[in-house]
């Protein structure tokens, strides 16, 4: 019986993925929790499309936007159920990270949800903003905007943070 | 505006992956679930063409058994197993000589060993076991094939179960083989494998490309190796003809996800099932070829069928398919029609005989589906077939809790047994207490009930103010069929708002609601709210 081998790729590809992919999902989500559920389902898309996926030149770009299309149909539907979101987002996010971390996650749970998916993408996943307006598939004037919005309504909640380091569009 | 690209780097830190390998089972799984659910249903179609070519190839007499690997008997051992509390059918089996088959196992562990057990046409029952789980059950000359896992190999393995439920190891594949007339195809783990009942031969499919997507394979009469390729939005029927693929498009109309292929004589039968995101609409199209493939055309079939979740061909070349409306009949020539209400599992025949599997029972039909009997499966003779449990709703006392399970067949009413728990533990332990014993099995002596999964399915429960958060591992193929998805849905919501203080039942999937939905069909994530209204979650 020949060894099963056919997922090889897909393994290493998740070996080396997985943690970096939920750390960004984090941000876009604001939820430690939702962003695990949503990095592990697009993995079973992709051992599901595995010839797709291998196929690709960027894999890991095609998990990233699956799982923030899974994060985006996840943010439409719980719109019915913000009274019990907040609360269940405030449980997960907490548990083992960082103070520093967890006010960042804080402040972009703040944000509208393109806001928040704007700048957790360019300024924390550190994707440049063409790969971001590729990714949520709008103008790149629409990511701009959306960027200083959200930068604006982030900088009192972060004044913490060293105001020397402009990072703005670093990579526009 | 600060750096903040550590924030994620932290985050990956704190991380605990999950394995790989439980990601790929649930990928794997989702590619097949259509096909495996069937476990009777289209591949004992292979039956028919196994008996077939007996004819066409003059064997008439059943090949010896190999003698290659031990052969596992242990009637005690598999007695004892398919009578303890949570032993289940995880697959049936008939074969053209009126034999019926049952596979047995427990539902605490899928490391557990199967028993099997099968009853001649005379009514005497043998008895064996198996090493491991038995995913797979394909009807040859000679008994059936089926495909072992967590039996200690890494990628599974093939054996054959005889007349005699002797449980056989074949050898691995040594080399490749063109098929012929009589062989039969079985998926193991992801490789497509032909066996060859004359010698008892694994063969490995040469030049085989994979399809993205695996439908359930059969050998025509002629020698043909049929399968259905599923590839970008386009189904195609492949035949594997002196060593290469030769496809013919099926269907490319929209984005078929899934697909079922019986067969019976140079009847084939398709279904393809069409799935439209973001509406989350899903449709089901029957195609028939009755020249072995050659051409096909579109059964004009009832507009509403739902999910077709199994498909059988009769040697006569009428198909007959499980759907989420009945059992629809397709006539070789003609429009299919409804003939049955509604059922669980799956169909399957002995290319006379059609039975519906329904969990420790079975409906029999000798006339193509105008009269039905009922029948215990295989190994429990002394289980008697009732349905008088069907509605029954006891109240529980202050240290009770209701175990709500479906009931069968063609019961819209469930039935519930009590479970006793202590008075004065929390809502979230008392849930614990009944959806454990839900998913241990209903009472022995129920054989009208049935229950889904097993223990190992609940992982969590979670109790979050009027919430109720439920995890199960849906691993297996437990929740792929409609019927099975309404099942777990009942059950889940029945015993959840059992407590009044509950308001909203959440059901998640290796802790992903999204994946929940995705499991049972809905494609979403929904949540379920005590007015029975189903709300994105």
């Amino acid at each position: 019986m020949p060894e099963d081998t056919q997922h090889d790729a897909l393994r290493e590809l998740y070996v080396a993925s997985y943690r970096r992919l939920v750390g960004q999902l984090t941000a876009v989500t604001g939820s430690l929790a939702e962003a695990e559920d949503v990095v592990q389902e697009a993995f079973v898309r992709a051992v599901a499309s595995r010839r797709t996926v291998e196929g690709l030149d960027n894999p890991e770009a095609w998990l990233r936007t699956v799982a923030v299309n899974l994060a985006r149909s996840r943010w439409r539907r719980t719109q019915r159920f913000l009274h019990l979101a907040p609360r269940l987002v405030a449980d997960d996010t907490d548990a083992g990270l960082s103070p520093d971390t967890t006010a960042v996650l804080a402040a972009l749970r703040t944000l509208s949800p393109t806001q928040r998916e704007a700048v957790a993408l360019h300024h924390l996943a550190d994707l440049p903003v063409r790969e971001v307006t590729d990714l949520l598939g709008v103008p790149v004037g629409t990511v701009k905007a959306r960027l200083s919005r959200g930068r604006a309504a982030l900088a009192p909640l972060l004044s913490d943070h060293d105001p020397s380091s402009d990072l703005e569009d670093r990579h526009a | 505006m600060p750096d903040l690209t550590h924030v994620p780097a932290d985050v990956a830190d704190h991380l605990d992956p999950p394995p790989f390998d439980a990601l790929v089972v649930r990928g794997v799984r989702r590619r097949r679930r259509r096909t495996t659910s069937l476990v009777t249903g289209a591949v004992v179609a292979v039956a028919v063409l196994a008996a077939t070519a007996r004819v066409v190839t003059g064997d008439s007499a059943a090949p010896e058994p190999p003698a290659a690997s031990p052969t596992v008997l242990s009637p005690s051992e598999a007695r004892a197993l398919i009578h303890e509390r949570g032993a289940v059918v995880t697959a049936l089996g008939l074969d053209d000589e009126g034999r019926e088959l049952a596979v047995w196992a427990h539902r605490r562990s899928r490391e557990s060993p199967s028993a099997v057990a099968v009853r001649a046409a005379d009514g005497a029952v043998a008895l064996g076991m198996a090493p491991g789980a038995l995913d797979d059950v394909v009807p040859v000359t000679g008994g059936w094939l089926a495909e072992s896992t967590n039996d200690g190999s890494r990628t599974g393995s093939v054996v054959l179960i005889g007349p005699d439920a002797s449980v056989t190891t074949l050898p691995a594949p040594t080399g490749t083989t063109t098929p012929q007339p009589g062989d039969a195809a079985i998926w193991v783990g992801l490789a497509l494998t032909l066996y060859r009942p004359a010698t008892h031969e694994l063969f490995e499919v040469p030049a085989v490309a994979l399809p993205d997507s695996q439908s359930n394979p059969v050998v025509t009469a002629s020698g043909s190796l049929v399968t259905l390729l599923k590839q970008a939005d386009t189904v195609s029927v492949a035949r594997l003809e002196d060593g290469a693929w030769v496809t013919h498009e099926l269907d490319g109309s929209s984005s078929p996800s899934a697909h079922l292929l019986g067969g019976g004589g140079d009847t084939l039968a398709t279904v393809v099932h069409h799935h439209r995101e973001p509406e989350t609409t899903s449709y089901d199209v029957v195609h028939l070829s009755t020249d072995a493939g050659a051409t096909w055309r579109v059964v004009p079939a009832p507009p509403r069928l739902g999910s077709i979740t199994s498909i059988a061909t009769t040697t006569r070349g009428t198909t007959f398919m499980t759907t989420s409306y009945g059992l629809l009949r397709v006539p070789a020539e003609g429009d299919a029609e409804l003939v049955a209400g509604t059922l669980f599992g799956g169909v399957l025949t002995d290319g006379d005989r059609i039975m519906m599997s329904n969990g420790r029972i079975y409906s029999r039909s000798d006339d193509e589906g105008a009269s039905w009997t009922v029948a215990a499966v295989p190994g429990r003779e002394d289980a008697p077939v009732e349905t008088l449990d069907c509605g029954f709703a006891p109240t529980p006392g202050p240290d009770q809790v209701l175990v709500s399970f479906g009931c069968l067949p063609d019961h819209p009413e469930r039935a519930a047994e009590l479970a006793r728990v202590a008075a004065e533990t929390s809502t979230e332990e008392r849930l614990t207490a009944a959806l454990t014993a839900y998913f241990a099995g209903p009472p022995p002596r129920s054989g009208a009930l049935w229950s889904l999964g097993s223990p190992d399915t609940l992982r969590a429960v979670v109790v979050e103010g009027d919430r109720a958060i439920v995890d199960l591992d849906l691993d297996g193929g437990i929740a792929s069929t409609s019927a099975q998805s309404g099942e777990i849905w009942a059950a889940l919501t029945t015993m959840a708002f059992q407590f009044p203080e509950i308001e909203v039942m959440e059901p998640r999937y290796y802790g992903s609601c999204v994946a929940f939905g995705a499991a049972v069909g809905a494609g979403e994530c929904l949540v379920v709210q005590r007015d029975g209204d189903y709300v994105p979650g």
